[in-house]
């Protein structure tokens, strides 16, 4: 066995040795003939906005599509919530970089593209480096000048902390479910994930070409899904009292209160259809009954730790802890008012729960790094929103204008109204939503920059009033008409056979 | 082993159907059942109950990869043995190995048990030279699959993905370059099947021999997916009675084949439609165009040379016989038989009209540019393959100089690496 060993080994090893360095002179051509940057551009736009974030800008929103999504026709003002953010923080440097269908496991990869010690960094300085050498050594920063304050100033201002910079991560709930998981649409996105590293450009382009990322395709991701949806519990307390209608084919009679709650989505939502069939030629309820199926599919799951997002979320402070970096949590609103008026409390406890298990970890995360110069913060919009909101109502100054309060007395969340997908869940929001997570995040920043005894000139936000009144709310029926009276129609039939 | 031990014909028969019955149960269960049984009521009763609802989902979902290869290698092993030409394996670690020898699981080639287990069990002495064969084998057929094959497919897969939104011309252009993508791609996994077990010292059959220089639809067959087409041709097309008992039964052979090679690629209409097509075009060269044989005259001049009448007939034929294998194709590629029926309509049309948006609404129309190195691969394979290599790629490329092949192997790598194709496209084969 030696001797052919001794034979071949060295033949191979050499062959090895000789691929390696045609592979490393390859990637010096690749890279200087600047054939990297068109294919990194082509193949992962996002990366090349991140660069461009990490290098100007003091907070780096990291968002999805509610970032930037609006009706061109009926919302009130097309800013996006990193735009508004900009107006509450005039004196930071805020990069929003939104991609539609991301989550937190891509952006738990989008921060590997973070520059090491970034904290310590001034804004633009790679420009401030390369105008070093165009001006013959004199310290002149060309990106700083751009955007006006100096590299001295700022470390100033900095007081000679790391922590000025912040990441804002938008958390979606929606997102940590089946539906989003095993989306038909993962794979392009883990594509474009690749580029989201430092690491050598050559290996990047080969990772694409030998698909070294998770490839799934659309048919085994249905076929992931399928299976959630079959075989996850959906009883939160696992008692045996929330029997399936499928057991019992629909015997209604066993239908009581401890029969309330379905086992999981695949009998919910086979119980839906069966008890939808009779009444398929209504029109207004054919028209809710796919948004009545994309909400079971979206939102009816329960979260754990062996959720992976849920892990991404972990690696997501485990890095900005790494880099001294802030991070703050969105937790965007999810379409409550819609989940409730389509399935009640049945659909929205299991969304309660999800907002819950999220908001401890992040609470947990608020205390543990209370102290020190790395802090981890969030923003419950639910929360904030509901609070605000019923002030307002006391108040007698409530903004809800002509939005009942049924299903929804303590304002526990926004009205339907405000989301511009009327018949599909997602968290796509209107401007005044939007201005009111900017809001929220922007104090969020602010009390930990407060906190650091960073001062900064300018503090007052130049955000444009929104002032909700009848005629300043979308008007609907131009494009979009609301959801509403098709779940009237729904309501009367899901109160007499789904609850 | 029954098969072999039983002494009576009629048990040994048994046994023989027994096993066949029992492997094309799995076939049917992973690849049929969904195809069959449709949306049926007992499916729906299935589903509905929790102790067979992952059988529709597995019928539904999953296809064991290569299930359909090593169903049919292991028939030919019971069938072989019931013949009397091979020993059956009385140590069933070393039949599985028989069955499951990785570098040809998932697509093939479909070995014979004779070939195959008189390797895998001799004893192991690597040799540089299969070693280094191996290792070119692996580097043309990756060359092949990233290079050439899934950049096709990038064109192809935006063609099929929305077809009634390109023009008459990128359909052509799509059903060209799909013709070569599933070549390539097929090609390449066989090489790179083949090279990996010569790493192993283990020669596997060469699966296509220059399939686009045949003459006819039965020659194509020949230096097609050889292992497929040996395997149908030794235990189906001979058993039904082949070419010895007049052209009825022969036609009726070759159509029995052909079904059952559309139905092996793929329980849906559109392989079924592709198979009985080729059916038609190998009783239609055989019956119909043999009797045009007259036009292309002499096959020798006096000088002994191929006249240039001939050479002119036998290039119209090698056009032709790649034309309609290309048509058909297009049964192959099509999701369902109403997207095969449009871009038939397309392709043949008169002055085919799209219903492109551009212009119209400024909405960009989707386009099938995506880069200049797709038709530079293509001829280059095109070249190499039709013209410049008469040997398997290892031994063409072993003829030249060491800084000629290494400026190769260079050239290879770069173009997998640099110019790889970026859409996610597993090996055509691999759904089989």
């Amino acid at each position: 066995m030696m001797a052919w060993m001794k034979d071949i080994a060295p033949k191979v090893l050499l062959r090895l040795a000789v691929g390696v360095l045609v592979f490393f002179l390859a990637n010096i051509w690749y890279v200087t003939s600047g054939f990297y940057k068109k294919e990194r551009v082509k193949f992962s736009p996002v990366a090349r906005k991140l660069d461009s974030a990490f290098l100007y800008g003091d907070v780096v929103y990291l968002g999805e599509s509610s970032n930037t999504s609006f009706n061109p026709w009926t919302d009130t003002f097309g800013y996006s919530v990193s735009e508004f953010l900009q107006m509450y923080l005039p004196q930071n440097r805020v990069r929003g970089v939104s991609h539609d269908g991301y989550h937190v496991g891509l952006f738990s990869q989008m921060l590997g593209l973070m520059p090491e010690h970034w904290a310590l960094r001034a804004p633009g300085f790679e420009e401030f480096d390369r105008g070093d050498l165009d001006a013959g050594g004199e310290k002149t920063a060309l990106g700083s000048v751009k955007y006006g304050v100096n590299n001295d100033n700022w470390y100033k201002l900095n007081d000679g902390k790391l922590s000025r910079k912040t990441v804002v991560i938008t958390v979606n709930m929606r997102s940590f479910g089946p539906s989003a998981m095993f989306n038909g649409n993962e794979a392009s996105n883990q594509q474009e994930a690749i580029f989201y590293s430092h690491r050598t450009a050559l290996l990047n382009r080969v990772f694409v070409s030998l698909h070294h990322y998770d490839n799934r395709d659309s048919r085994e991701m249905e076929r992931a899904k399928t299976q959630w949806f079959r075989t996850k519990d959906l009883r939160l307390d696992n008692s045996t009292n929330g029997r399936h209608y499928g057991i019992t084919h629909g015997d209604l009679v066993s239908k009581g209160e401890e029969c309330y709650r379905h086992n999981t989505v695949k009998w919910w939502l086979r119980d839906l259809q069966r008890q939808f069939a009779p009444v398929s030629g209504d029109a207004d309820l054919a028209r809710v009954m796919p948004m009545t199926e994309a909400y079971l599919k979206e939102f009816a799951f329960l979260l754990d730790e062996e959720n992976p997002r849920v892990q991404a979320l972990d690696a997501i402070v485990a890095k900005c802890k790494q880099e001294q970096v802030n991070v703050v949590f969105v937790l965007l609103i999810p379409n409550f008012d819609h989940a409730h008026r389509l399935f009640g409390a049945e659909l929205t406890q299991l969304m309660d729960y999800n907002m819950d298990f999220l908001r401890k970890r992040f609470a947990g995360w608020e205390k543990e790094y209370s102290k020190g110069d790395f802090k981890v913060g969030y923003v419950d919009v639910q929360r904030l929103y509901s609070d605000c909101q019923l002030g307002e109502h006391k108040q007698g100054v409530s903004e809800d204008v002509g939005i009942g309060t049924v299903g929804n007395p303590f304002f526990d969340w926004a009205g339907g109204q405000h989301y511009t997908d009327q018949w599909y869940p997602t968290e796509h929001v209107d401007a005044h939503i939007r201005r009111f997570i900017a809001q929220k995040t922007a104090e969020k920043i602010l009390a930990f920059q407060y906190r650091d005894r960073i001062q900064t000139g300018v503090t007052k936000p130049m955000v444009p009033v929104i002032k909700p009144s009848v005629n300043n709310q979308p008007n609907w029926n131009i494009k979009m008409p609301l959801a509403d009276t098709c779940l009237q129609s729904w309501k009367d039939f899901a109160t007499k056979h789904l609850r | 082993m029954r098969v072999e031990q039983d002494g009576s014909l009629g048990w040994k028969k048994f046994w023989l159907w027994f096993s066949i019955g029992s492997n094309l149960t799995m076939l049917l269960m992973f690849k049929y059942l969904d195809f069959a049984l449709g949306d049926s009521a007992m499916v729906r009763w299935m589903s509905d109950h929790n102790a067979t609802a992952w059988i529709v989902e597995l019928g539904k979902y999953t296809i064991p990869a290569g299930i359909s290869f090593y169903t049919f290698q292991s028939i030919s092993y019971v069938v072989d043995v019931y013949r009397g030409q091979e020993k059956a394996e009385h140590n069933l670690p070393k039949f599985m190995l028989y069955v499951s020898f990785f570098p040809q699981l998932v697509a093939g080639p479909i070995e014979r048990f004779g070939k195959l287990h008189s390797q895998l069990f001799a004893e192991y002495s690597p040799r540089w030279e299969d070693v280094r064969n191996g290792l070119r084998l692996v580097i043309y057929g990756l060359f092949l699959k990233v290079a050439v094959a899934d950049n096709l497919a990038s064109v192809v897969d935006a063609f099929y993905s929305d077809h009634t939104s390109f023009t008459q011309a990128e359909a052509w252009l799509a059903t060209f370059y799909f013709t070569f993508q599933v070549y390539t791609d097929f090609f390449g996994y066989s090489l790179l099947a083949q090279g990996s077990a010569l790493l192993f010292g283990i020669h596997l059959m060469d699966n296509f021999n220059k399939p686009f220089i045949a003459k006819s639809i039965p020659e194509f067959w020949q230096r097609w997916h050889i292992s497929l087409s040996t395997w149908f041709r030794d235990y189906i097309f001979i058993p039904v009675g082949g070419n010895k008992r007049g052209p009825w039964v022969l036609a009726l052979a070759a159509m029995l084949v052909f079904f059952t090679s559309g139905l092996w690629h793929g329980a849906n209409g559109t392989m079924i439609a592709f198979g009985v097509a080729q059916g038609f075009l190998y009783l239609f060269d055989r019956f119909v165009f043999k009797k045009l044989e007259f036009v292309g005259g002499h096959f020798h001049d006096h000088r002994g040379r191929l006249p240039l009448r001939r050479r002119l007939w036998d290039g119209f034929r090698t056009v032709k016989t790649g034309f309609f294998f290309m048509m058909t194709l297009v049964w192959f590629r099509s999701a369902t038989m109403d997207q095969a029926s449009e871009v038939f309509g397309m392709l043949w049309m008169p002055g085919y009209i799209n219903c492109r948006l551009d212009g119209l609404v400024g909405i960009a129309a989707p386009t099938l540019a995506h880069g200049l190195q797709i038709p530079l691969f293509l001829c280059i394979f095109l070249l190499l393959d039709l013209w410049v290599m008469k040997d398997r790629a290892d031994v063409w490329l072993g003829k030249f100089s060491m800084p000629i092949r290494w400026s190769m192997y260079v050239a290879m790598a770069v173009s997998i690496w640099i110019w790889g194709g970026a859409v996610n496209h597993p090996f055509v084969y691999f759904q089989f």
